[in-house]
């Protein structure tokens, strides 16, 4: 734990809110969580804290019913709303004025960079892109500046990341993926590619990844698991950024998702699933 | 062991050569290891018989024999790897030379990791019988090998190769349709390619992309690390096949990058490349 963050607050509650919560109070921390749709909340947080007793851990989850009693006493917020400019900036304007104004505001999206965002609040020296990747299994989360975020809150930033043992990922300068993402999303054009083009069979291209890397999993499979629908939007994204037709998504992939096969959710993806 | 495979020759002792021959002596094959250079050939001896001794393989070291005499390394053989230097008209001529001297059954395979044999058969009488099984080393750490046809390869020698690459335990890759990279050196090419975009570009520090890599991976090296190990200058040759290969501008290797080669800064080998290596 970090002195000058001892509540930590989470507005939007999905899967990866969840795991930030979750992953926050096993270090200690407090934690506020508040969603919009408080549904299955209480289940999450007894088994969640059920967990973080387990470790011999002090940290706590609250459920907030309203964003003000979610924010009043934070010292760091992490908006993890859907990826929605509009909203984020709605959400970001609410926290700014109900929140202490020392707390900072951190945005888990995975593609908007807070410049984006910071024009919605009055403490844009306090804001931060703080985007987390799959706990537990991925500690590690891109940590970005807004243009005008001080040196101070960055440093903040990434201490707290270090204090709940992530990995912080610097990035200096803004770019479509930030860090990681980026060098997920080549990987997966270039799987795309290769499918697509007839050059390989994907089994053989995961084969190959598992024989590299030692991972359990190829990225054909992984991709499966995130869902196609997700990563057919996720190229789409990179294309209308660049315009460029080699980053068009092929349309075999466009075709799959139109089929609703969209991985193991379905049970149908590039692989089938019982 | 293969059945239609018992004698396999290895021409060219150098780096990958070696291990292939190193690792395919495991498992029961008589090899011949040529090379043109005599003392090329004393350290592949030197290393495939640390390796079987390593590997309490004592009695599979009389079962490698090494000659600077083609014709002698060919004469009882039933496959062929060239892995002679990644130079298309060196690759023609020893695939002819190969042709004239090895048993008219042998297959011949090149082990190049950027030429698709259907650039080298014309070199050859037997084009039913070539193949490109390309290994990446570390053969142990990563037992895996793409393998292609060239316009004629018939489905026996194929599925000859495939049998062979199973048979010493490897994992074969089966390029369908010729391309630069074959399997996967055109997805490990994607990940060196938007690293070097994202140093140059100056998004990100390369130990932060390293340790994300790690995490991500659980791999004890991040890609800037296996660049460096590599050599910055391979690298960069790799980057410009690409690009000669597209010419799309967005396939050309950053200037920056240009310009650390260009400064010798070529990794370990140089003691600096994206990181310094030198002992501080």
């Amino acid at each position: 734990m970090i002195d000058r963050i001892k509540t930590v607050s989470v507005i939007g509650v999905g899967n990866l809110g969840k795991q930030i919560a979750e992953w926050s109070a096993l270090f200690n921390y407090n934690v506020n969580i508040f969603d919009i749709n408080p549904v299955g909340l209480i289940e999450f947080v007894e088994e969640a804290l059920k967990r973080v007793k387990e470790q011999d851990s002090q940290g706590n989850i609250k459920i907030c019913s309203t964003l003000i009693e979610a924010v009043n006493n934070a010292d760091l917020i992490i908006e993890a709303i859907p990826e929605k400019l509009d909203l984020k900036r709605e959400i970001f304007s609410l926290i700014d004025e109900n929140a202490p104004p020392h707390a900072i505001i951190a945005t888990n999206s995975s593609s908007i960079p807070v410049s984006k965002i910071e024009g919605s609040v009055n403490r844009k020296e306090k804001v931060l892109n703080i985007h987390f990747y799959k706990l537990p299994q991925f500690t590690m989360a891109d940590i970005a500046r807004g243009t005008k975020t001080s040196d101070n809150v960055f440093e903040l930033g990434k201490k707290w990341l270090e204090s709940i043992n992530v990995t912080p990922l610097i990035l200096k300068k803004e770019c479509l993926g930030f860090v990681f993402n980026r060098v997920w999303r080549a990987i997966k054009k270039e799987c795309l590619k290769i499918w697509a083009g007839g050059y390989a069979d994907k089994e053989d291209v995961d084969k190959a990844w598992k024989i590299f890397t030692g991972m359990s999993i190829g990225p054909f499979q992984f991709m499966d698991i995130i869902g196609l629908d997700v990563v057919y939007d996720i190229e789409m994204m990179y294309y209308t950024e660049s315009n460029d037709p080699n980053d068009k998504p092929p349309q075999m992939l466009k075709d799959k998702v139109d089929r609703g096969e969209l991985g193991v959710k379905t049970g149908s993806g590039f692989y089938k699933y019982e | 062991m293969n059945e239609k495979v018992k004698y396999l020759s290895i021409i060219g002792a150098g780096f990958t050569g070696k291990q292939i021959a190193a690792h395919a002596a495991l498992y029961n094959y008589n090899i011949h290891v040529f090379d043109i250079n005599s003392d090329i050939l004393e350290v592949a001896k030197k290393y495939i018989t640390g390796v079987l001794k390593r590997k309490n393989k004592i009695e599979k070291i009389e079962k490698v024999y090494y000659s600077t005499n083609l014709n002698e390394a060919l004469k009882e053989t039933d496959l062929v790897i060239e892995a002679v230097p990644e130079d298309l008209p060196l690759k023609k001529k020893v695939f002819s030379q190969i042709d004239d001297l090895a048993p008219p059954h042998a297959i011949i395979a090149t082990n190049s990791s950027s030429y698709p044999v259907s650039k080298i058969e014309d070199a050859v009488q037997r084009k039913d019988k070539v193949l490109n099984i390309h290994f990446y080393p570390p053969i142990p750490t990563r037992p895996m090998a793409d393998i292609a046809r060239g316009t004629q390869t018939s489905d026996e020698t194929f599925e000859i190769g495939k049998s062979w690459i199973e048979s010493i335990e490897c994992t074969p890759l089966v390029v369908k349709k010729d391309c630069l990279g074959f399997v996967f050196n055109r997805l490990w090419r994607a990940v060196k390619k938007e690293c070097i975009e994202i140093w140059a570009g100056g998004f990100a520090d390369v130990e932060d992309v390293d340790k994300a890599w790690k995490i991500f991976t659980g791999m004890n090296m991040g890609p800037y690390t296996l660049m460096d190990g590599i050599g910055l200058d391979v690298v960069y040759a790799v980057e410009l096949s690409y690009y000669e290969e597209t010419g799309d501008p967005k396939d050309k290797p950053p200037q920056d990058f240009k310009e650390l080669v260009e400064r010798g800064e070529l990794g370990m080998k140089t003691g600096k490349g994206f990181y310094n290596w030198r002992k501080k």
